[in-house]
């Protein structure tokens, strides 16, 4: 078994209890110039090299995680030019082409990159670029005005573009034995809490989570635990949720591994602290009398 | 690796007599139907025996079979030829939300061009029923259109007596039947059944892709959409494929002939595998009528798995499904006929079709129940939570 196997075991064994089901997977990357372990990668049972749709980043983690699906991602395949820069695999001012990604495939004419960089697709009609609007005339764009756009863009991270391509893999189904740079997680809002409880254990130090609605995944999960080299948390993004089709029960968590090593003991140490069993659950169902149903799908 | 072939619904493999009829056709008997020598004269009779075969089948005029590149453009030449040629008394359609998506796509394409449709709901086993078909219908109707069979959950509509209460209700109405799942596999009568026009495609019984027709009942006026030749009583002009169309007329003899015996092979199998899978899988469902479908399918949903990963994965070990799910945006959208029948986003996901046939005759049920047991309880594994119950009195007390 993979380290990162067993301590994704030892994570969901941390919240005693068997109904909890969390997706999570693993990311590496292959930096230009460095072996890429492609071989490790296709000897698992769950490769696949062409997903039968276009997939941002967020739907390779998505599938990985929750298909369990292990599949190589670079500049070529992924669907979205906003994860292709936040990856590193393509640098912020690409003219490349993305015609028939996923997430321009409502747009008039597909963004590069380099339009996203400049603010035409947050603003469009703001920057005299209606051409990138997601929902028609009426869209009032991802931020008020041009100049907020490029401030909200400025803030977020990208990793380097020396990025040939990002491994995505489920730590138990892949049965891939590399160990992952990022870790990314997803939880309800109640798994969250039991999870920065045991990340703050040790610490005691708050955790402050940077987060804008926007690029949930290939910047908050992603580039910004890679550049800043921590855990964040998010509640995802248009993308993630809208296209990608992330359900609303989730929020996400991406953290370098070492991080992840931190929050399986910090959350193994501190079970007698926050019993997981005495929190109510979503899958309670009261007898008709009042409450609330709800089930996890 | 072997392939288990379950996939009959969206295509079967041609048989070998049809490609041995077809094949003269393609090389030494080439003649193009509408030349006057001889060379077009045997291609016009071969075309004519095509042409027989399939009135016999059908128990229809051979003068009342059209033959076309497929069902899409069978059902297309339905709709947009019957609403122009019927515009000038009235320009309203009837159909279901559950018709393939050549019908519906045409449609629509009509409604942008100042026809007006009313699309019927559905119940959950996806039926529609005679007297909800015929509220429907207005003095300005000039067309209803709807599948016996649906491709999806194989739920059998009553075209019959369908058609019947259409007609009670407006005889100028034109009922038109897309018959792509049945024709070959069902018996179609067209002498007992009111129905104009009716669809169908060879590549669905064992006959080669490229050829479909369309049944007109004498009488009815379509306006052609292909304009040339004239060929097929100037409905589809066009260099007809003389080898499609005998390979046609030869599958359709072939399948009418071995029918029954199919029928009676095929049901106590599909049943078989669906009653495994509801009991050997929790949190799944039947989708469509559990009697009224067709002998060939079985549309199981899990709930927690999607359709989408179970196709690829079995596919890995050689088995060949299918998912009703499509890709519009980006996002994986649930079947429309699946949301049609009233299911929730996360079961349409999961579903699954299995379809038997000829390429599926070694089809162990119990294995292949295993199988998607196996694969349905992985891909659960990581994210899935069955319900849990409690029940807490305690609230009772809350105000």
């Amino acid at each position: 078994m993979s380290r990162f196997a067993e301590l994704f075991a030892r994570f969901l064994a941390a919240y005693e209890d068997d109904s909890v089901r969390i997706p999570c997977c693993g990311l590496r990357f292959v930096r230009r110039g460095e072996p890429d372990p492609v071989e490790s990668f296709a000897a698992s049972p769950t490769w696949t090299e062409a997903f039968p749709r276009s997939l941002a980043s967020c739907g390779f983690s998505y599938e990985a995680a929750k298909g369990g699906w292990t599949m190589r991602v670079t500049a070529e395949n992924i669907g979205c030019p906003a994860g292709a820069m936040s990856l590193g695999l393509v640098p912020a001012d690409s003219g490349k082409n993305f015609d028939g990604g996923c997430y321009v495939k409502p747009m008039e004419k597909a963004a590069t990159p380099a339009d996203f960089t400049a603010g035409y697709v947050y603003a469009p009609h703001q920057s005299g670029h209606p051409e990138f609007a997601l929902f028609g005339a009426e869209d009032c764009g991802r931020y008020e005005t041009l100049e907020v756009a490029r401030r909200a863009i400025a803030a977020m991270p990208l990793i380097p573009p020396v990025m040939d391509a990002v491994y995505y893999y489920h730590p138990a189904l892949s049965q891939v034995e590399v160990e992952p740079d990022l870790v990314h997680v997803y939880c309800t809002p109640l798994e969250a809490m039991r999870l920065i409880q045991g990340y703050c254990f040790p610490s005691g130090e708050r955790f402050v989570m940077s987060c804008i609605g926007i690029r949930g995944v290939s910047c908050d999960m992603t580039a910004w635990p890679y550049v800043n080299n921590d855990i964040n948390g998010t509640f995802l993004c248009l993308g993630a949720r809208g296209i990608t089709g992330w359900e609303e029960e989730y929020v996400g968590f991406g953290m370098p591994f070492n991080k992840f090593e931190q929050v399986v003991r910090g959350m193994e140490k501190s079970r007698r602290g926050f019993p997981y069993s005495l929190f109510p659950k979503m899958t309670q169902i009261v007898d008709g009398r009042g409450g609330r149903e709800a089930s996890r799908t | 690796m072997k392939t288990l072939y379950l996939d009959h619904a969206a295509t079967t493999p041609c048989r070998r007599e049809v490609w041995d009829a077809m094949e003269p056709y393609f090389l030494a008997e080439f003649g193009n139907a509408s030349s006057i020598h001889r060379m077009g004269r045997r291609a016009r009779e071969a075309l004519f025996g095509a042409r027989e075969a399939v009135s016999r089948v059908l128990r229809c005029s051979d003068l009342e079979v059209v033959f076309t590149s497929g069902a899409t453009e069978s059902s297309n030449l339905a709709l947009r030829g019957v609403a122009l040629a019927a515009k000038d008394r009235g320009r309203h359609i009837v159909t279901t939300r559950i018709e393939h998506h050549a019908v519906l796509d045409t449609c629509q394409a009509l409604e942008t061009e100042g026809f007006s449709v009313t699309y019927l709901d559905v119940d959950e086993y996806g039926r529609v029923f005679p007297e909800q078909v015929a509220d429907a219908v207005r003095d300005d109707t000039t067309l209803v259109s709807l599948s016996h069979a649906n491709s999806e959950v194989g739920t059998i509509q009553p075209v019959a007596a369908i058609a019947a209460a259409v007609k009670a209700r407006n005889p100028r109405t034109l009922v038109h039947v897309d018959a792509v799942q049945t024709v070959g596999h069902l018996e179609v009568d067209l002498r007992e059944w009111d129905v104009d026009i009716l669809a169908f495609t060879a590549h669905k019984f064992y006959g080669p892709k490229g050829i479909g027709g369309l049944f007109v009942r004498e009488g009815v006026q379509v306006q052609s959409l292909i304009s040339g030749g004239g060929q097929e009583r100037g409905l589809r002009s066009g260099t007809e494929s003389v080898a499609l169309a005998v390979g046609l007329g030869k599958a359709l003899e072939l399948a009418a002939a071995e029918m029954a015996r199919e029928s009676a092979h095929w049901t106590p199998i599909r049943d078989r595998l669906a009653a495994g899978l509801l009991s050997s899988i929790g949190d799944s469902r039947l989708n469509g009528h559990p009697v009224e479908r067709v002998p060939t399918n079985v549309n199981v949903s899990f709930l927690g798995a999607r359709g989408e990963d179970l196709v690829l994965r079995l596919d890995r070990v050689g088995v060949c499904l299918s998912t009703g799910a499509a890709c519009t945006t980006g996002m994986l959208e649930p079947s429309h006929v699946l949301t049609a029948m009233g299911l929730s986003r996360p079961w349409a996901l999961g579903a699954l079709r299995f379809s038997f046939g000829s390429a599926s005759r070694e089809l162990d049920t119990d294995a292949l129940v295993r199988l998607v047991q196996a694969q349905v309880e992985q891909l659960r594994s990581t994210h899935y939570r069955p319900r849990v119950r409690t029940v807490m009195p305690a609230m009772a007390t809350r105000q």
